[in-house]
């Protein structure tokens, strides 16, 4: 009888094993082991999705994608690594120490050597027949113009998973557009690694990313490109900007800024180039500043052009006093002249006739205080003080540009409201977006607001046509063309007062004035040879707003 | 009918036996169609890499930056000043035309 017990209960246990064995196999370990079965009767292909390209508004590519590879090592398969580091290191453009180094990696069965390396390079090591030594495609960003338009358009780095990832600018702004999305495929396979077409088969199709053109013109952005370079060379400026934008639309023709970088190369470059200018850096307008107060004030019906004021000397507000430019007084003047002659004095006059908060209506009217809406990453706005906290000096200051910052592309915006019956646009750089099937969605051109009425705008265009005809920027201007436009120097400030050598010169006008086809905003920071916009950023305006006449074919007036 | 029924039972392993021939080779022919489709697909990978390629090359050629400088070594300069032709009369500018 005991030995029957003794049986019986070995058999229970050899059972009771039995069962936590399988069920250590089928259930803790089954997704693993499913998981490795798979891997050797399946054949899994990941399927990239191709980034989507930038095109100018004529089609022509800004940043498209190039064939390059992921170059690996498998160290266990490699015999002689110190030849190997010594023979791919220079070709890889890493340090040759450093290669041997992850190459003798003790337990790695796979190990990156280098990203995105370019075909010409690839070929060559293949050339060399190195057993170990294997290539993945691994496509990166081409750049046909090389450096052009750079801080508009951002650049592809990687990701926290060393995924492809769009930075700054377009690059950053549509990067889930422009990146797509990876599929895969998996299929049975026989020994040989060929798919069995009666298997089993999962194929999920990748979508690739979508384009976009843009409203930029390469033209134009060389254009301004090479006019910038020039300029700054010209004048000695330490940074400079130049912004193009077609007024009826608000669509962004160009954007031109010094310095630049490479955005196939960035990481060669300073960090703090990566951000553009145009949208997120500030700057006081100083007297481009002028003729947006103006406008409010003709809109309110404060003044009206031929309002005679009398510039007759320095004005005090509260306890500073506000001189004109140069110190001269005119005595009488119309509005007209206080933007030709910009004078400080006369913008403190108009200033007080449109009231504190009629100007401060007008200034977030115009958008001022809030960004733009432009699809560019880094966009930012600077803070404007609250309405309760101006003061009198404030205004009357701001009524002539300075101790107010903005951005370029909010300046640019503003002031091509006037070239467009009023009407202030969101600028954008996109015009189109074609998806990977060639099917087209567009982006309309998209109205904010009406700041002031289509004869308000009229009569500044006028004005400020008689600024460039008749003001200190006259010799610069085209022949024959009638452009409407404004200079602006303001002084820079640094530690809380302003420093008189060092001045932002700017000019922003458009042209032709009667059929406006661009608004231009031309900035120079610290120009050397001259602290003066009518001397430095208004030839600059005018040398570029040449080319754009003759490249739009506009014929002169005889 | 019996005699109907033995001839067909009698016939069922010859039907088995050709069946098993026929999915053979039939497993087989595919086998090597994947083979082919494996082929076709690198084809296809490849024809897009050149396509790809080319398209670089093109764009590359294309580049203003590149035709400036083509321009500049076959002697071409920048005009001085800019010649229209004018046809028709010269319209009233918008901005003094529109009634106030």
């Amino acid at each position: 009888m005991l030995r029957i017990w003794t049986l019986f209960i070995l058999i229970i246990v050899f059972f009771t094993a039995i069962i936590f064995r399988l069920f250590y196999w089928q259930i803790i370990r089954g997704d693993d082991l499913r998981s490795q079965a798979s891997a050797q009767y399946n054949l899994e292909l990941t399927i990239p999705a191709v980034r989507g390209t930038i095109a100018d508004v004529r089609g022509s590519p800004l940043a498209m994608n190039q064939q390059a590879s992921l170059v690996y090592g498998q160290p266990k398969e490699i015999e002689n690594k110190p030849m190997v580091a010594k023979l791919i290191a220079p070709l890889l453009k890493v340090e040759e120490p450093s290669l041997l180094e992850t190459l003798s990696l003790p337990d790695r069965v796979w190990v990156p050597l280098a990203h995105k390396v370019e075909t010409p390079v690839v070929d060559e090591i293949k050339k060399m027949n190195i057993k170990g030594i294997g290539f993945e495609p691994e496509p990166k960003r081409y750049y046909p113009e090389a450096s052009m338009a750079a801080q508009l358009l951002g650049f592809v780095g990687s990701d926290q998973n060393g995924q492809d990832m769009g930075y700054f600018g377009l690059e950053g702004f549509y990067d889930r557009e422009l990146r797509g999305r990876g599929g895969s495929i998996q299929m049975e396979k026989d020994v040989q690694g060929s798919a069995i077409l009666v298997g089993d088969s999962r194929r999920t199709e990748a979508q690739d990313g979508r384009s976009l053109v843009l409203w930029t013109d390469r033209t134009v952005q060389h254009i301004a490109e090479s006019r910038l370079s020039a300029g700054i060379e010209k004048y000695g400026a330490k940074e400079g900007t130049v912004t193009i934008m077609d007024p009826k639309t608000g669509g962004i023709l160009a954007m031109a800024t010094y310095p630049s970088y490479d955005p196939a190369r960035y990481g060669d470059f300073d960090r703090t180039l990566y951000k553009n200018p145009i949208v997120a850096s500030t700057y006081e307008p100083g007297s481009t500043y002028k003729v947006l107060v103006v406008s409010g004030a003709i809109q309110e019906k404060a003044v009206k052009a031929d309002t005679i004021m009398n510039e007759e000397g320095p004005v005090d507000v509260g306890d500073y006093t506000i001189r004109t430019w140069n110190n001269q007084y005119h005595g009488p003047i119309t509005i007209t002249k206080v933007l030709e002659y910009s004078s400080n004095v006369g913008m403190v006059f108009i200033g007080n006739k449109l009231g504190k908060e009629k100007l401060l209506k007008y200034i977030h009217a115009y958008g001022f205080g809030s960004p733009t809406g432009i699809d560019l990453q880094e966009e930012s706005s600077p803070e404007m003080r609250k309405d309760t906290e101006w003061r009198d000096i404030d205004l009357a200051t701001a009524s002539f540009g300075q101790g107010i910052a903005v951005t370029p592309i909010q300046m640019v915006r503003a002031v091509g409201a006037l070239a467009n019956d009023g009407w202030l646009m969101e600028p954008h750089m996109v015009k189109e977006i074609v998806d990977s099937t060639g099917k087209k969605t567009e982006i309309k051109p998209k109205k904010v607001r009406q700041v002031v009425s289509a004869s308000t705008a009229d009569i500044l265009t006028e004005m400020m046509v008689s600024a460039v005809d008749l003001g200190e920027a006259k010799w610069a201007k085209p022949a024959g063309y009638r452009i409407a436009g404004k200079t602006g120097t303001a002084q820079i400030p640094v530690a809380g007062h302003y420093d008189e050598k060092k001045t932002i010169a700017s000019f922003v006008g458009f042209g032709p004035a009667d059929d406006p086809k661009f608004v231009m905003l031309v900035t120079l920071r610290e120009p050397q040879s001259s602290p003066w916009g009518s001397e430095t950023a208004a030839p600059l305006f005018f040398n570029i707003a040449r080319d754009l006449f003759a490249y739009y074919s506009l014929p002169a007036s005889p | 009918m019996m005699n109907l029924l033995r001839s067909i039972a009698k016939s069922i392993p010859l039907v088995v036996v050709l069946l098993i021939v026929i999915e053979l080779v039939w497993s087989n022919t595919l086998v090597g169609s994947g083979r082919d489709v494996r082929s076709i697909d690198l084809a296809i990978a490849q024809l897009r890499q050149e396509n790809e390629v080319l398209a670089q090359q093109v764009a590359s050629a294309s580049a203003l930056t590149t035709i400036s400088v083509h321009a500049k070594e076959m002697g071409f300069v920048a005009p001085a000043k800019s010649q229209f032709v004018m046809i028709g009369g010269a319209e009233l500018p918008v901005a003094i035309a529109r009634p106030q």
